[in-house]
């Protein structure tokens, strides 16, 4: 991964702060193998994968709990590192504080 | 005390400074114990509280409207502020994603008005309630040094509240926005109230 060049993008296209963006970076440099072609792949040309985890898709995880697509591999991410709370919490959805 | 009482009656002079000194230590000695003291008595106290609300039982709430169930979340608000010793907040309802259960706005606490006209059992509303009230605490406790001793969690609400560094799930997944110390503290308590209410049968399917 070209770390800088995927902070830049997640600056410039999808508006993240730049303390942000690094944190993000952080946790995509430390994606499970299973998820690290398919988000290479998304990265470079828009195609969503096919991969499902415990029940849920990168475009489920974008419809019902309204993530982009970064935070959506993220938590399919935490889908494959702990299914238990990841599942749970996802159903309990989650809040906005502003 | 009673220790120093029974020397004094061995006629055993003892220094002012020792009956001090040998004292309980006190609690402020100790922040981060005397947070969840405080937050223990805070849970036991909102579920004593909130067994007393009326409307909150799930055959009564099932044949209230939306306005009379915002009058009963008001109703356990306004007790659950006055257990965390914080002025109450105003709950209103406004269109949010299905995913999105409410939301604090640093003014009043907002809840997604299509859950309020569902069939979802009240326990989530008391659930989402008491979530959100937490942060309107943990915003009067920033704003009002000494209402939580502890200052390492403080100022760790503090900069979570900072202009850009509060995670949203929609951009951050999941598993960041849970663990900001603001949602892990507000899951965690709301988590513990409604465990305990579940525990005495109330708001229960």
């Amino acid at each position: 991964m070209d770390i800088e060049n995927i902070k830049t993008r997640l600056m410039q296209e999808y508006g993240y702060p730049a303390k942000g963006a690094d944190l993000i970076v952080q946790q995509l440099t430390q994606l499970d193998h299973r998820l690290r072609d398919p988000f290479t792949r998304w990265w470079e040309t828009g195609a969503e994968p096919e991969i499902e985890v415990e029940g849920y898709t990168l475009e489920r995880l974008m419809i019902e709990q309204g993530m982009n697509p970064v935070a959506s591999f993220l938590t399919l991410d935490w889908l494959l590192r702990d299914p238990g709370k990841a599942k749970a919490s996802l159903r309990k959805g989650h809040d906005q504080v502003s | 005390m009673n220790d120093i009482a029974q020397d004094q009656t061995a006629g055993t002079e003892v220094p002012e400074t020792q009956e001090i000194s040998e004292a309980p230590p006190d609690i402020s000695d100790n922040p981060a114990l005397d947070f969840e003291i405080q937050t223990d008595v805070q849970v036991q106290q909102a579920v004593d509280e909130i067994n007393q609300v009326e409307g909150i039982q799930p055959e009564v709430w099932e044949n209230l409207n939306a306005g009379e169930r915002l009058g009963v979340l008001q109703s356990i608000e306004d007790r659950m502020a006055g257990i965390q010793g914080r002025p109450p907040v105003i709950i209103g309802a406004r269109e949010m994603d299905a995913s999105t259960f409410g939301g604090w706005n640093g003014q009043a606490i907002e809840l997604n008005a299509a859950h309020l006209q569902s069939d979802m059992p009240v326990s989530e509303f008391i659930d989402t309630i008491v979530h959100e009230g937490r942060h309107a605490f943990q915003d009067y406790a920033i704003q009002n040094p000494g209402v939580v001793n502890d200052e390492n969690i403080v100022n760790a609400w503090a900069e979570n509240r900072m202009p850009g560094n509060y995670l949203r799930a929609e951009e951050y997944g999941q598993e960041l926005y849970l663990a900001q110390p603001l949602e892990a503290d507000a899951w965690a308590f709301a988590g513990r109230v409604t465990g305990g209410l579940i525990a005495a049968n109330v708001g229960r399917k």
